[in-house]
């Protein structure tokens, strides 16, 4: 049974600090990587070889924690054979900027 | 992958380097201190002097002879070479790594613990604490890593 102090440490937590530490990480993409692996049949451990990275940063990515650089970003749209637009989702960056 | 196979072949050289210093170190202050004369009634600051720096050269032998290990496995598999590899410049972990202060944060600790183990000599007090702060350096940044790996 929980008690009260860990309960109000835990609202704390994800109230302040979350957001306090995730404030200067900008906006985080939507992808569609997860799609795209699922009909390739392919696991995160296979795509994070291929790309040079770790199964962990794909993960933060597909769930949106963490925004890839240009050049990661640039190397899973090229494994996948695709553009960077059609992997990512800039919609909300296209609205922000009136859909120019 | 070239490049990164001779980085960890400096690395392997480094840690075997390490691993038969460590040994050295800890044996040399062992036998200095279990030497002394019998009937002399033992202190904490003794035992202190003799165990802390030997517990720490065994577990820096124990971590480089892993390493050590760990380097050949990977320098005898390109699959894990390249592992390695991705998970040594992941971009990802160079981020939170630097959230959380390392390496500077890992240097000064490890200052804070050698001069701990030198002041031992001349202020108990003064050793403890600064061997007390690099600890909590350490758990601090760790703390950090943690948050961050969450939060990324």
């Amino acid at each position: 049974m929980q008690s009260v102090l860990d309960i109000n440490c835990k609202a704390y937590y994800t109230i302040f600090a979350k957001l306090t530490l995730q404030k200067g990480g900008g906006q985080h993409l939507k992808t569609k990587i997860k799609e795209l692996r699922r009909q390739r049949k392919l696991s995160q451990d296979e795509l994070a070889f291929a790309v040079g990275t770790t199964r962990q940063t794909i993960t933060s990515i597909e769930t949106g924690k963490y925004t890839a650089s240009l050049p990661l970003a640039y190397k899973i749209a090229r494994y996948f054979a695709l553009s960077i637009e059609e992997v990512f989702d800039f919609s909300e960056f296209d609205n922000e900027m009136g859909g120019k | 992958m070239e490049a990164y196979k001779k980085t960890v072949r400096r690395r392997m050289v480094l840690c075997i380097f390490l691993a038969v210093v460590a040994l050295a170190l800890a044996v040399y202050i062992f036998s200095a201190f279990a030497s002394g004369p019998e009937g002399e009634a033992d202190t904490f600051g003794d035992g202190f002097i003799a165990g802390f720096p030997t517990g720490i050269c065994i577990g820096l032998f124990a971590l480089c002879v892993f390493t050590v290990f760990r380097c050949l496995a990977m320098l005898r598999d390109e699959q894990k070479l390249r592992l390695g590899y991705n998970r040594d410049n992941d971009e990802r972990m160079k981020l939170i790594r630097s959230k959380a202060g390392y390496p500077f944060s890992v240097v000064t600790a490890v200052i804070m613990i050698i001069a701990g183990l030198l002041l031992a000599r001349v202020n108990m007090t003064a050793s403890l604490t600064a061997i007390a702060c690099a600890c909590g350096q350490l758990i601090v940044s760790l703390v950090f890593k943690a948050v961050y790996s969450k939060i990324l």
